[in-house]
């Protein structure tokens, strides 16, 4: 359903990224690896359509992107920024309804539809008891499920999310990431109900969450893809110890696939 | 935005307004006892004489003077505090008001350029000096906006700085122009303080249009100003075309300002005061704060006219002292507040 092909973007016409190309099927998970500075941000803004293009093209379901009109983009593509970015005297139900714009007229009127929407995104993610706090009244971990909220709401195939566990602690991180996987890989009765499986791109820091929730791991060095591919594929000693520049061991346990450093604390005062 | 009832803040702001409107028309050197009000007014509205007004005095009086007064500081206040309340939404900052960022001297820098060249009680005065504020408005805008963006924010102090100094250099050369005339500086000097309301229904019929357009257009622009407090990036990825709509604002914003500067002259804080407090009872969202506002602000400003008619009665003071006297001290205790917490 995504199809990025070749593109080079960044700022001041200055590339941060180049010469991406990948491809990703519904209903699949892919993270985005790599250090800091690897170009993983600018790839999510330049797929979702605010950093403009340099060179190649992005297409959801066949149609380019960067032709497509603010509101229709906003339909076929969400973002879930991170926590602590959404202005603090909004409820927890005005956000949501939020996501809603792209559907909307621009008097933003909520139809009985919109507002049955915006009840079952806020259902779905355990915050009806919630609705009417404040954003500042929220933790990260309520922030951050608001913001997926808001992009479920918005009811777009395509989910963009920037480090959305970056700041949260370990039960919320595992809790958020629970639960994006579950939008890409909907249970038999969710599918009978009519459920879309969402297609879900993630920036992610801590290696050791990707093996459980991503379908696939694309590892950026340098504004390049280095490697796309499944977890196993991609969670090799040589190629993260390359990548990040530090000796790093990969082991498996129970089927899930750990990343350490390999130095023990001795080493690195040897060296 | 779920629906909550909407109706009680339209009613009480709806029922303060006509307090102060009935207020307003009463008050003055001829002083009308309320019931004498209520008979003309039902009795002229039924079309015969009123036996409290035999001579038709009372009605004179309120039909060729105090009614287009009324109406003329209920559009003004509602201009004021229906801009102001767009221009906190647009640059996100809880300080923006048309008179603190520059604009409200901006725009009277045009009006009184404009009134050099020809009088605004000449028929093509009336329609020139409006649109020579909305200039001067729109330029002080570009410039302030300019002056205080740092990346993708503008800070409040960068605003209120750049605001101070945008409007420290149209108010000099609206001075130097003043004092290159002859004559009117009087009148230039009251105006510039906000006491030269024209009078009588000629520039009222002038100014409505610019204002009736302001209005209409800052309410229905709620929804995509409530989608912008997420940032141009959020709101961009939510579906909105986010230059479009931050020009249309500062477009039907200046519009409504540069009317009512010039029809009033400057009158500072209303814009500030009045949306802060529907902001602080019925909270941030725009499409209901910005009608709200509008209200809350025609009434202020017929409360601070009839104030400064009667304190110091039969002296008049200029009503943009009375609101600078109120908005001040207003001003300071938010500034002190917003550093307190940070419930924006």
């Amino acid at each position: 359903m995504l199809e990025i092909n070749s593109i080079s973007a960044g700022y001041n016409a200055q590339p941060i990224i180049r010469e991406i190309s990948l491809r990703l099927a519904e209903g699949s998970v892919l993270a985005l690896i790599g250090p800091n500075g690897s170009g993983k941000t600018t790839l999510i803004r330049a797929v979702s359509g605010v950093l403009p293009l340099l060179s190649g093209s992005v297409r959801v379901y066949g149609s380019d992107v960067s032709r497509l009109h603010p509101q229709q983009r906003a339909r076929l593509i969400s973002v879930v920024p991170q926590a602590r970015s959404i202005p603090a005297a909004f409820t927890a139900e005005e956000v949501v309804a939020m996501g809603r714009t792209p559907h909307l007229d621009w008097l933003g009127r909520l139809s009985d539809r919109d507002q049955a929407i915006i009840d079952e995104a806020l259902e779905k993610m355990d915050l009806l008891d919630l609705r009417t706090r404040t954003v500042d009244q929220l933790s990260g971990g309520e922030q951050q499920r608001l913001l997926l909220a808001r992009s479920l709401a918005q009811e777009s195939p395509l989910l963009l999310m920037d480090e959305p566990t970056t700041h949260l602690d370990m039960q919320y991180q595992v809790n958020l990431m629970q639960r994006v996987y579950k939008l890409a890989h909907p249970t038999m009765n969710e599918l009978a109900a009519g459920m879309q499986p969402r297609t879900v791109v993630v920036t992610l820091h801590d290696l050791n969450l990707i093996s459980r929730y991503a379908d696939l791991v694309g590892l950026l060095v340098g504004g390049r893809l280095a490697v796309v591919g499944k977890p196993e594929e991609v969670l090799r000693d040589e190629i993260l110890s390359r990548a990040y520049h530090v000796p790093l061991r990969v082991f498996k346990e129970n089927g899930f696939t750990l990343v350490t450093p390999s130095e023990q604390p001795d080493d690195l005062y040897d060296s | 935005m779920k629906k909550r009832h909407a109706l009680p803040p339209y009613l009480i702001l709806v029922a303060i307004l006509i307090a102060s409107a009935l207020l307003s028309v009463a008050v003055g050197s001829v002083s009308i006892p309320l019931n004498t009000l209520g008979d003309v007014i039902l009795s002229a509205l039924r079309g015969v004489t009123s036996t409290l007004d035999p001579n038709g005095v009372y009605l004179k009086i309120l039909s060729g003077l105090r009614l287009p007064h009324m109406l003329m500081l209920m559009f003004v206040g509602a201009a004021l505090a229906g801009s102001g309340g767009a221009y906190q939404g647009l640059f996100r900052n809880p300080l923006a008001d048309p008179f603190l960022i520059g604009i409200s001297s901006g725009a009277g820098l045009g009006a009184i350029t404009a009134m050099l060249i020809r009088s605004p009680y000449e028929t093509g005065g009336v329609m020139t000096v409006p649109l020579a504020a909305f200039a001067g408005g729109v330029i002080t805008v570009a410039v302030v906006t300019m002056l205080a963006r740092v990346g993708k924010t503008v800070p409040t102090t960068n605003l209120l700085l750049a605001g101070v100094a945008v409007s420290s250099f149209a108010s000099a050369l609206t001075s130097g122009l003043m004092i290159q005339s002859t004559g009117e500086v009087r009148r230039a000097l009251v105006w510039l303080m906000g006491g030269a309301m024209m009078t009588g229904w000629q520039p009222l019929l002038g100014v409505l249009p610019y204002i009736a357009l302001g209005l209409t257009g800052l309410v229905l622009i709620g929804h995509p100003l409530n989608v912008l407090q997420f940032g141009e990036e959020q709101a961009q990825q939510l579906g909105i075309r986010v230059q479009r709509v931050r020009w249309i604002t500062i477009l039907l914003a200046t519009l409504a300002t540069a009317a009512a500067v010039a029809f009033a002259g400057i009158i500072g804080f209303v814009g500030l005061v009045v949306p802060h407090i529907i902001r602080l009872v019925w909270g941030g969202d725009y499409r209901r704060l910005i009608p709200l506002s509008m209200l809350g602000g025609a009434s202020m400003l017929l409360l601070a006219d009839v104030a400064a008619r009667t304190v110091i009665a039969p002296q008049e003071v200029p009503v943009g002292i009375v609101t600078a006297l109120l908005g001040a001290p207003f001003f300071l205790w938010i500034l002190k507040r917003s550093k307190a917490q940070n419930y924006w």
